[in-house]
């Protein structure tokens, strides 16, 4: 008796030791995001917004400034207060890096759930309908497409950074990270809702459909009973990827000012605040830029091992798009 | 006039305690001629002006530049310290003739005077100028709200409708300007850029983007929002006391990081910063580059606005709770200690400027007193109140922002920063419907008298769109001040009176100040940095000294 295709793909990622490596770095990354408030208050005992540009520490048996009066702030400590050193405003950034990590991956991992939920029901409705909502679905999906990610997610996230968005009973405040979480899930949908459809074009055209039809079941009741269960490897495959997508995205609209916004840390701002500079304090940009890249490695090759798993042949398959 | 001359040698006095640190000028303040001619230069500013549309600018960004390119009636002499105050005839043939009651200010335009394009220049020209400011209700409107009928004019709602106390005769060059009342700086308000010369022909539109031609030694040839403008050398341009310039091209480039505008300048493809190096650089150019790296003072106040129309702010309490909170020292190392912390709103240098000893609130260069602050805040039952701080994201204005919204969540307010791009941030907190409660403001002198900075507390200053009164202060008292002691034609005769208004200003806590900036310049190794480098005391560097070696 065969083996489910779960059971099989579950099996090769097991096999595959780089993804199972990368996959507990990010847990582990994950793990420190959670364990934030324990290090701001139990190590480094400093809030993450709390500013201290007047403030003294001792190193080595002597008081010395947080900031000094010509505005450089101090630099690793090495020790629970100031580990990696203080930014501009004198605050702690091991602790803004961890709460920026709360940030960022609450971010991240928000849109790539929106992006599947809009890009599943995208897909669904437009492979099975076809026709005119096929058009409609394709047309509105290509235009979203023709966009590079980043220009429409500045885009969005400019208009909307003063505003917020109404549409409505749905109501996001202007400078929430809702509006990132949006923004992100919006631009990435194509990217997902097009595998997808295709995948139902196929799909709706198998026996056990036509079967489904032929026993009195609904548009509704065929694409949630048949046609959905048959799509979920294919959304698991693309889960991960998605995170790291939308992380590195939501990095860069908070680089460009209209993400998360100051002084709620994320390694997008981060950067931005601390690449000024990076002679005197480099640490500021080099810390979240290193988070960022472990995450992003993490998250894709994971990602690749999960795809290979569920689909040992189609590597290429799935190749993502140069975004 | 002569009231005016009296003035100006009591002012110099007092800018030269403040601001006549000398910088290196020539005695006789004419720097710009003795430069080796031709050559172009590449610049940069950290955000694009506000405009470059002579009624419509009124940021450093684009005063610097449009200095240069549209010459007003009257203007400043082109030298450093106390002999940049002086005005001398522009446009106009000599200062104004002013009549006995102080209300009528007469001058001629100079004969043969021709716009950049060739176009002559008419004094029916100064008139469309002044229609301009007031029916684009640019933020200086209200420096000429004090003409005869420009009230009326603007209420009309026709911009080529008339101002009846404007009279140009085209034949003669006369122009006649009668005031309702008399007003000791309106030499200086003719002085602006916002007087500057446009023919007739300009459209009541922002120019920004095909700058109209003016009378200067540079004109502004090509103009692309966001990215450069490009201004180059006018052929013929004469007008004694005013430079005609000494390279033939300025591009002027936006580049947003400080890092890369100053180690482009390091490494020679940029000529001139306007922003200050960011603190990474500052000790590597200061001590590496000090033949041509200067900071000098400038006649400025820093200061948090507290909009006064709407709740927490419209209680005492609470804008005294933030001036309380305040420690000027800790901002001090935001500015890379190139602030000199004060409670003063009107700056060193400018008539009227007393030092406030003790500062009402605690002393400037001390620490903020947080309990205190917390406890009004609480008197006041604003704990917990929302509020949204305006910054912009020019250099340190965001760490700026983030310490200041820091500090009023410390003192049991809800707040949160809003961010907004440098070139529009004026403009957005000056729309009455943005509703600005509070944010970051800097106040750099329109001209040397204590009601350029005065008149950003007036509240017959108050307008519905580029508002400069961001914190809505309409204090029936100071109003009244001012506009009574802007009647005086020496300012400096009643210093001590604008001093009592100041001081009434701060204890009312109508604003939140913090201290004055000093500012740099910092040139490129090809660029004679010794001899070809003036800083003007209100419009900062004047491009048309700039020379190559």
């Amino acid at each position: 008796m065969g083996q489910s295709p779960w059971r099989l793909a579950l099996r090769r990622l097991r096999r595959d030791r780089v993804a199972l490596v990368f996959g507990a770095l990010f847990v582990v990354l994950v793990l420190a995001a959670l364990a934030a408030p324990l290090w701001a208050s139990a190590v480094a005992d400093r809030a993450p917004d709390r500013t201290n540009e007047t403030g003294k520490i001792e190193v080595d048996g002597r008081q010395v400034d947080v900031v000094s009066l010509d505005g450089v702030p101090i630099g690793p400590q090495w020790r629970g207060e100031y580990f990696l050193g203080a930014d501009a405003n004198g605050r702690d950034v091991m602790v803004r890096l961890l709460y920026g990590a709360r940030n960022s991956l609450l971010i991240g991992l928000a849109a790539a759930l929106l992006t599947a939920l809009l890009a599943t029901m995208v897909g669904l409705v437009a492979g099975y309908f076809g026709g005119w909502v096929d058009a409609v679905a394709r047309s509105t999906l290509d235009v979203i497409w023709a966009f590079p990610v980043i220009l429409l997610g500045v885009a969005l996230g400019t208009a909307l950074a003063v505003g917020g968005l109404r549409i409505g009973p749905l109501e996001l405040e202007a400078g929430s990270m809702a509006i990132s979480i949006v923004v992100i899930a919006v631009v990435y949908v194509p990217y997902m809702a097009r595998p997808i459809r295709g995948e139902v074009l196929a799909l709706r055209e198998r026996e056990f459909v036509e079967a489904a039809h032929a026993q009195g079941a609904g548009p509704l009741r065929t694409m949630a009973s048949e046609l959905l269960p048959n799509l979920t490897s294919t959304i698991v495959v693309f889960a991960p990827l998605m995170v790291a997508n939308a992380v590195l995205l939501e990095a860069a609209l908070s680089f460009l000012g209209v993400g998360v916004v100051p002084p709620d840390p994320s390694w997008g701002n981060m950067i931005d605040s601390g690449v000024e500079s990076m002679i005197t304090a480099p640490h500021l940009a080099i810390a979240p830029g290193l988070m960022l890249v472990l995450t992003v490695l993490a998250l894709n090759v994971f990602g690749d091992g999960v795809r290979d798993a569920f689909d040992p042949r189609s590597s290429a398959a799935w190749g993502t798009r140069r975004l | 006039m002569t009231a005016t001359r009296s003035s100006l040698t009591a002012l110099a006095l007092v800018l030269a305690a403040a601001i006549g640190v000398g910088c290196g000028s020539d005695s006789d303040g004419d720097q710009a001629s003795s430069g080796k001619q031709g050559g172009s230069i590449t610049i940069a500013q950290g955000s694009q002006p506000d405009a470059l549309d002579p009624a419509l600018a009124y940021t450093s960004n684009s005063w610097e530049p449009l200095w240069l390119v549209y010459t007003p009636p009257l203007t400043y002499r082109r030298a450093e310290g106390v002999e940049g105050a002086e005005l001398i005839p522009g446009a106009a043939e000599a200062l104004p003739e002013v009549s006995a009651d102080g209300k009528t200010y007469s001058f001629k335009i100079r004969k043969g005077l021709r716009y950049s394009d060739g176009t002559p220049v008419k004094a029916s020209d100064f008139e469309h100028a002044v229609k301009r400011v007031l029916s684009l209700e640019s933020g200086g409107s209200y420096l000429f709200e004090g003409i005869d009928g420009a009230t009326e004019y603007v209420e009309a709602g026709e911009p080529n409708g008339d101002i009846a106390g404007i009279e140009a005769d085209d034949r003669t060059g006369e122009v006649t300007v009668r005031l309702t009342a008399p007003d000791g700086s309106f030499n200086n308000v003719l002085a602006t850029t916002f007087a500057g010369l446009v023919p007739s022909s300009t459209p009541f539109e922002n120019q920004t983007k095909t700058p109209p031609p003016g009378v200067g030694p540079y004109e502004i040839t090509v103009s692309t929002p966001n990215r450069q403008f490009v201004m180059e050398k006018v052929e013929g341009f004469d007008i004694p006391d005013i430079p005609t310039g000494n390279v033939d091209k300025i591009t002027t480039k936006i580049v947003k990081s400080a890092s890369r505008q100053a180690q482009d300048v390091i490494d020679g493809r940029l000529d001139y910063m306007q922003d200050a190096p960011p603190t990474d650089l500052t000790a590597e150019i200061k001590v590496r580059y000090s033949d041509r790296y200067k900071e000098w003072p400038t006649l400025s106040s820093n200061y948090f606005f507290l909009n006064q129309s709407l709740p927490p702010f419209d209680d005492q309490r609470v804008r005294e709770a933030v001036n309380v909170a305040l420690d000027s020292t800790a901002l001090a190392r935001l500015f890379a200690g190139r602030l000199a912390p004060s409670c003063n709103l009107i700056p060193p240098g400018i008539p009227g400027h007393a030092e406030l000893d003790p500062c009402p609130f605690g002393d400037p260069n001390g620490p903020g007193d947080l309990a205190r602050a917390k406890q009004l805040v609480e008197q006041a039952g604003a704990a917990g109140e929302q509020v949204t701080v305006y910054a912009n994201n020019d250099t340190n204005r965001p760490q700026i922002g983030e310490y200041y919204t820091a500090l009023l969540n410390d003192i049991g307010l809800d707040a949160e920063l809003r961010v907004i791009d440098g070139a529009v941030y004026f403009n957005t907190i000056g729309k009455e419907s943005t509703k600005a409660q509070t944010g970051l403001a800097s106040w750099y002198a329109d001209f040397p008298h204590p009601a350029s900075f005065m008149q950003q507390i007036d509240g017959t200053t108050i307008q519905p769109t580029n508002n400069t009164n961001f914190g809505y202060v309409d204090d029936p008292q100071i109003n009244r001040g001012v506009a009574e002691l802007s009647q005086e034609p020496n300012a400096t005769a009643v210093a001590d009176r604008w001093a009592e208004l100041e001081r009434r200003a701060i204890e009312k806590s109508y604003v939140a100040p913090y201290g004055s900036e000093e500012l740099t310049t910092f040139l490129s190794e090809r660029m004679d940095a010794e001899n070809c480098s003036l800083v003007h005391p209100l419009y900062g560097n004047d491009y048309s000294s700039f020379c190559l070696k």
